[in-house]
């Protein structure tokens, strides 16, 4: 970032006993800030008091009552003795049900404040009474919309951190869900929270997993994107490390597998790592819908993402190299679609394949209103009018366009992307090559996702290496009843 | 990084051995489907070959994209040459795309090439890697092959298909090429293939089993009809099933059919005082198709009956069919030889060299044991009153 050559020192001032020194000090260090508001009065017993706050970050209604009353008019309740200053009072009595913290540092309370708390400096006393009254505008939780599912919770994560962590909080009524805290960023100071569970949670992972959250040095963080590219393993692969949800479901589920989620203040989406390739292939409601309907619809799953990978160049592969291996009728259909196509099949797979990445990345950009528009248009345009002017050939709209949508029935959207990058290549090789470099180029994509290791764990486990009670999760989802390993691994855990 | 060099390095090095492969490159339309082939001899002895080259623009039919504008599905030439790549290679000349033999069907060899002969054309077939060794083997009885390969077929858009499924819907297991080089190359065999015939009408239809000699230069030895055919076919594993319609104590209405299913045989082969002897088990069960007899096949005593009667007549037919081929063709297609080197492996070496005349002088028994599992969807015959 070039942000850095801004100077980020901490002074470790402490604040001064005169209120019109912090008030100077305060005032200077808020310079030009219009959203800071400093309010000084004077409390019943005529000390002066001074309120700094960020405007609007705040619940007025809740000072009001519960705070500027009590100093202002009642002063000290009864029964609690002699308290000697204000913010004593404060922090003992006043606003017990709130969180208050006494701080004395100048940096700190600054902070603080910034954060959107309340800092109370009372005259004569060297310390700042930091009250946590936030009230910041946020979305409320809604359904998830880059996941949706038939069944299962439709809640999904939003903007606020504090909102995401009682998501998860509430789902485990347990102490050994731990929820630290790290602020990175120097500019934001962004809250991150790192949720695992002690016991099942790999020490080891969840070390490499905080050290790699605490050496990033940027200058902001502004969704968890900014953390995903800085500890992943290698930025060379197209396949993601890391799995991004916006559902709490998911993100408990995985911690419950012994993964370590990493949540981001100010995005919906949480990370979870490690990832392997077989999580990119499954639902949520893999584990919500009865076991025979989810083996099915994950055989379909993982036979179309074969088909979304492979489709276009096998299919070039055959007609231009292998045209034995082709039914002899449909070969001869296939050769007579072809008849007027003025292109070579691999140019025209080629076209086709940018029109439509072209169409989907237009979709997505487009505002909401005139998105069908694009569909029409992709539909039309591409799909009837190409093929009746001859410029394309049929057989090839069907080709581009089956891969296509079987890219999107993969679950996870991000995990269809290495799915479509992967295509480009196998593409040209197997126009260039045939079979043989087709098959070429899946094996350097199978050396590769055998050595990629996020975080230690191999990529494709539990196949490659086979880690056996894992499979009753791979490919058919055992009943519950019958993958007690899973279970007994939990409580061995816990114990 | 390293990974990722070493990756690089993987693909460089696949490349680099790949190049040899852009040239085999061909667009579909850059291709002349060969569908089947028709080996003939013209009548000043050469050999022609000919071709049945698929049109692809005019199968697709009424729809907009096929631009050719013609109606015809395929396109019959011949070119003659010296052996069959000459005769390709002729073909070429004639021909602006690419001859693609990868998709043919059927190979089909007119009577009068067969009786000279066809020992001496075969190695293409086998030696070119471009050739299809799923092609299916006919032969023609009376007519040349392109005689079959210009026939328009009923359903299918080429003749070479059409052969095929004919093939198919009497349970017959296709004849491959590769199969009958296999029965050409095998000890104590002779090769046989399915043989076409044109009906009155010139309408080509399946007329049983060409017999090939293999002695001398593979020469067409002679036909067997549709029924001998059904027999030689259970006896060697071809067929899985037939009809079978007969007459009853000789009347002219009692009359009865069946259709017969899990058709099995067994060869056992003796060999006593230097005699061999062949025992030849038929089995098989049927169901009553039609049944124009007063026996009621409910009944199992006149099941009993019927089904004596039924292999009594299978067993002196099938004796008869290989008395025939003993006697007037001399080739061994039942393969007993086979069956003989498999089950005295060590004694096989005393026969080999004249199986020919050891399989023309053979004792056959055989027993037929059908049975006859279902009488059909009614029990008693229909009584006409």
């Amino acid at each position: 970032m070039v942000l850095s050559k801004l100077k980020m020192e901490a002074s470790n001032q402490p604040i001064t006993k005169d209120i019109d020194q912090n008030k100077s000090d305060f005032k200077k260090a808020f310079e030009k800030c219009s959203d800071i508001v400093f309010r000084e009065m004077n409390s019943h017993r005529k000390i002066r008091i001074l309120l700094i706050y960020v405007d609007g970050m705040i619940d007025v209604e809740l000072i009001e009552s519960n705070l500027l009353k009590p100093i202002l008019f009642e002063g000290q309740a009864q029964g609690f003795g002699a308290i000697g200053d204000i913010t004593n009072m404060c922090e003992r009595e006043l606003y017990s049900g709130l969180q208050v913290k006494k701080l004395s540092d100048f940096d700190e309370i600054a902070e603080h404040i910034l954060k959107g708390d309340l800092a109370i400096l009372a005259d004569g006393e060297g310390v700042a009474c930091v009250a946590q009254v936030k009230k910041v505008p946020t979305r409320s939780i809604e359904e998830s919309t880059s996941e949706p599912t038939l069944r299962g919770a439709k809640e999904s994560f939003t903007e606020d951190i504090r909102t995401n962590t009682v998501l998860i909080r509430k789902k485990f009524a347990t102490t050994k869900l731990k929820l630290e805290a790290i602020k990175i960023g120097k500019l934001t100071k962004t809250n991150v929270v790192v949720a695992y569970i002690e016991g099942i949670v790999d020490p080891n992972l969840l070390d490499e997993v905080l050290a790699r959250i605490n050496r990033i040095e940027m200058d902001g963080i502004f969704e968890s994107g900014y953390i995903e590219e800085s500890i992943e393993d290698t930025h060379f692969s197209p396949f993601p490390q890391m799995l991004n949800t916006e559902r709490p479901d998911v993100v408990s589920a995985e911690i419950m597998e012994g993964k370590v989620a990493i949540l981001t203040d100010g995005t919906p989406y949480v990370l979870v790592v490690p990832m392997t390739f077989w999580s990119g292939l499954q639902a949520p409601d893999d584990y919500y819908e009865r076991f025979l309907y989810v083996f099915l619809n994950r055989t379909i799953r993982y036979f179309f993402s074969l088909f979304s990978v492979l489709l276009p160049s096998f299919y070039i592969a055959l007609t231009n190299f292998h045209q034995e291996l082709v039914p002899s009728k449909l070969m001869i259909s296939i050769a007579a679609l072809r008849e007027r196509a003025p292109f070579p099949t691999l140019i025209e797979v080629l076209m086709m394949e940018v029109m439509f990445e072209g169409l989907r990345e237009a979709g997505i950009r487009l505002p909401k209103t005139i998105g069908p528009l694009v569909s029409v248009v992709g539909a039309l345009v591409i799909g009837e009018a190409a093929v009746r002017a001859g410029i394309i050939s049929s057989p090839i709209v069907i080709v581009v366009s089956a891969a296509g949508i079987a890219s999107f029935i993969i679950p996870r959207y991000r995990f269809g992307i290495p799915l479509r990058i992967l295509r480009f290549p196998l593409i040209l090789l197997s126009g260039l090559f045939g079979l043989f470099g087709l098959v070429a180029g899946i094996v350097a994509i199978l050396i590769h996702l055998v050595q990629l290791r996020p975080f230690g764990m191999p990529y494709l486990s539990p196949v490659a290496p086979i880690a056996g009670q894992w499979l009753k999760d791979w490919w058919i989802r055992w009943p519950y009843k019958i993958t007690k390993n899973a279970d007994q691994r939990r409580k061995g855990g816990n114990a | 990084m390293r990974r990722l060099c070493k990756l690089w390095m993987l693909i460089l090095l696949l490349l680099s051995m790949m190049t040899g492969c852009t040239q085999n490159r061909r667009e579909p339309d850059r291709l002349a489907f060969d569908m089947g082939e028709g080996l003939d001899l013209t009548d000043d002895g050469k050999l022609e070959v000919s071709f049945q080259i698929a049109i692809p623009a005019g199968l697709s039919g009424g729809q907009d994209s096929g631009g050719g504008g013609t109606d015809k599905s395929f396109e019959l030439t011949s070119a003659t040459g010296i052996n069959v790549s000459d005769a390709m290679r002729n073909m070429q000349k004639k021909l602006s795309r690419e001859l693609f033999p990868g998709h043919r069907e059927v190979v089909v060899i007119g009577q009068p090439l067969a009786e000279k002969g066809i020992g001496h054309l075969l190695d293409q077939f086998v030696r070119n890697p471009r050739s299809e060794l799923r092609s299916k083997l006919f032969v023609v009885k009376d007519a040349q092959a392109k005689k079959i390969l210009s026939k328009k077929s009923v359903f299918e858009p080429y003749m070479s298909i059409a052969l095929k499924r004919q093939e198919d819907v009497l349970s017959l297991h296709y004849m491959y090429f590769r199969d009958f080089m296999a029965d050409t190359f095998t000890e104590g065999v002779h090769p046989s293939a399915p043989a076409i015939a044109l009906t009155a009408d010139s309408k080509p239809y399946y007329y049983g089993i060409a017999v090939f000699n293999k002695t001398n230069g593979l020469k067409l030895a002679g036909f067997l009809d549709d029924q001998e055919s059904v027999y030689t076919n259970w006896m060697t594993g071809r067929q899985s099933s037939f009809d079978y319609s007969l007459n009853i104590a000789g009347k002219e209405h009692d009359n009865i059919s069946l259709y017969f299913t899990n058709l099995e045989y067994r060869v056992h082969t003796r060999i006593v005082n230097k005699q061999i002897k062949v025992d030849l088990y038929l089995t098989g069960s049927g169901t009553v198709a039609e049944n124009n007899t007063n026996l009621n096949p409910a009944m199992r005593k006149e099941l009993r009956l019927l089904e004596n009667i039924i292999n009594s007549k299978i067993q002196k037919e099938v004796q008869q069919l290989i008395k025939k081929v003993q006697q007037q063709y001399h080739s061994d297609i039942f393969r007993f030889g086979e069956a003989l080197h498999y089950q005295h492996p060590r004694q096989w070496h005393k026969f080999k060299g004249r199986w020919d005349n050891y399989f023309s002088e053979l004792q056959v028994s055989v027993k037929v044991k059908m049975k006859c599992k279902t009488p059909g969807q009614v029990t008693a015959p229909v009584e006409l009153k």
